[in-house]
């Protein structure tokens, strides 16, 4: 019940301390853990029940002329920023913003997965016809093209389609509009209420992506000792089949992330969430070879490979530096910042 | 589910003719005006506490304290002899809005 109080705490920020405002909140204090209660008695869970408090609470800027000249006296700071003033969202903006991710969400889910399942069909029929030659190699490729480029239109349709549904909100995905503490406050705790649903779509995607690597991998080790023509045609079949399992792996869990994104999106102009920018990107903290390290890191890698290409002319092969180079210094990064910020946090 | 902005200025109707049957407290007559809504319609908490405070400032409404169902402390209110009367004019007006707009929308089907 503290994020009630928390959140109630948040909400009369901007209001100053008088008995007015102390009747206020205590009103509406009672009636928002009636309304937890009522919704715990519903069958809710603890989390579906604050969020559905938090619902029905409704916007805090209309009991202000209840306040009578409490209200006058609401502190509104605008912030200066870089000399211009920059607009809060509103709450009304913030719940209909959420409601359109709400309400589009099955656009995205279903758009992503239909781009990736309709290579399914050309990439499949490609490799299952690759070495046969001619007419038939010729059909395969016809056929998969023909089925790939409706699936994929439709799932470029839906995105763009879902893209025009969010168009009023462009100010708040951009982060051109500032979030207030009452917003993030709002947003944190609708989160809240969908974290265990957004959890259980996280872990069966995760379980779907790691199996979809298992029918090419398999099929691979499978067919090692078959004559081309006889492994072709199902190593075809097991890449559409992992295609498959990663696209139904997105159409389970981008739909079930729609309030994560929506509070991403309200809180990015947060001041904890440029704070916390501001610090991933200042490497003031990091001692100086690390720092020389990631400034003169991939310089070195180029002079390497060409160096090691024109001596030994032997382009098919020095490519290997790249990836090797680009994962050593991922997992230099990694670490580095790992090891960094919790000396940081130490100080 | 109407938009509140269509609804403002009735939720008084609504409110009033609530408290006409019983005195109640916030959280009952937000369930009760869920119920009698029938889904096209709920309340926010903000919009039903503004509400009260107006018509309790304006005289038409006052409120005492009493116990939820479960025995907590509550705010109950009821009406007075001017809140019976204000929600007698404005049901009259309601049915004089109602048929003055019909006018115009009856014809545009």
């Amino acid at each position: 019940m503290d994020i009630l109080d928390n959140y109630l705490d948040t909400m009369f920020s901007r209001y100053p301390l008088t008995p007015k405002t102390q009747d206020a909140k205590r009103e509406l204090r009672a009636m928002m853990e009636d309304a937890y209660n009522g919704a715990l008695a519903a069958g809710r869970s603890h989390n579906e029940a604050i969020g559905q408090a938090i619902a029905e609470f409704g916007n805090i800027d209309e009991i202000a002329p209840t306040l009578g000249n409490a209200h006058a006296a609401a502190k509104t700071v605008p912030v200066e920023h870089i000399g211009r003033v920059e607009r809060p969202i509103t709450m009304a903006q913030a719940q209909n913003f959420i409601d359109a991710m709400k309400r589009t969400r099955w656009l995205l889910g279903v758009g992503v997965a239909l781009i990736v399942f309709g290579a399914a069909p050309f990439l499949g029929l490609a490799i299952a016809y690759g070495s046969v030659g001619g007419a038939r190699e010729n059909l395969g490729l016809l056929l998969g093209f023909a089925l790939m480029l409706p699936l994929i239109g439709v799932g470029v349709g839906l995105l763009v389609y879902r893209n025009q549904q969010l168009s009023a909100f462009r100010r708040i995905v951009g982060g051109m509009d500032r979030c207030t503490s009452e917003i993030a406050a709002y947003a944190n705790a609708l989160q809240q209420q969908e974290s265990s649903k957004r959890t259980l779509a996280l872990v069966v995607a995760i379980m779907l992506w790691i199996l979809s690597g298992l029918p090419l991998v398999g099929a691979g080790i499978y067919t090692q000792d078959w004559p081309q023509i006889q492994a072709d045609p199902l190593l075809g079949w097991s890449m559409a089949l992992t295609l498959v399992l990663v696209s139904l792996g997105l159409l389970v869990f981008l739909p079930a992330n729609w309030m994560h994104a929506a509070q991403v999106n309200l809180t990015q102009t947060s001041p904890e969430a440029i704070a916390e920018r501001e610090r991933g990107e200042n490497s003031d903290h990091y001692p100086v070879w690390v720092r020389a390290i990631f400034a003169g890191f991939w310089l070195i890698i180029t002079a390497i490979y060409l160096a090691w290409s024109f001596i030994t002319g032997n382009w098919g092969t020095t490519w290997i530096i790249w990836p090797i180079s680009a994962i050593a210094f991922g997992a230099f990064a990694a670490i580095a910042g790992t090891i960094y910020s919790s000396r940081e946090q130490e100080r | 589910m109407i938009s509140a902005d269509a609804l403002r200025g009735y939720v008084d109707i609504m409110i009033l003719s609530l408290l006409r049957r019983e005195p109640s407290y916030a959280y009952d007559m937000a369930k009760e005006i869920a119920r009698e809504a029938e889904g096209d319609y709920s309340i926010k908490q903000t919009t039903l506490y503004s509400a009260l405070k107006r018509l309790e400032g304006t005289g038409h409404v006052e409120s005492f304290p009493g116990q939820s169902q479960s025995g907590k402390p509550r705010t109950y209110y009821r009406l007075t002899e001017a809140g019976h009367e204000l929600l007698a004019s404005k049901c009259e007006e309601w049915e004089q809005t109602k048929t003055l707009v019909d006018r115009f929308a009856k014809g545009n089907d």
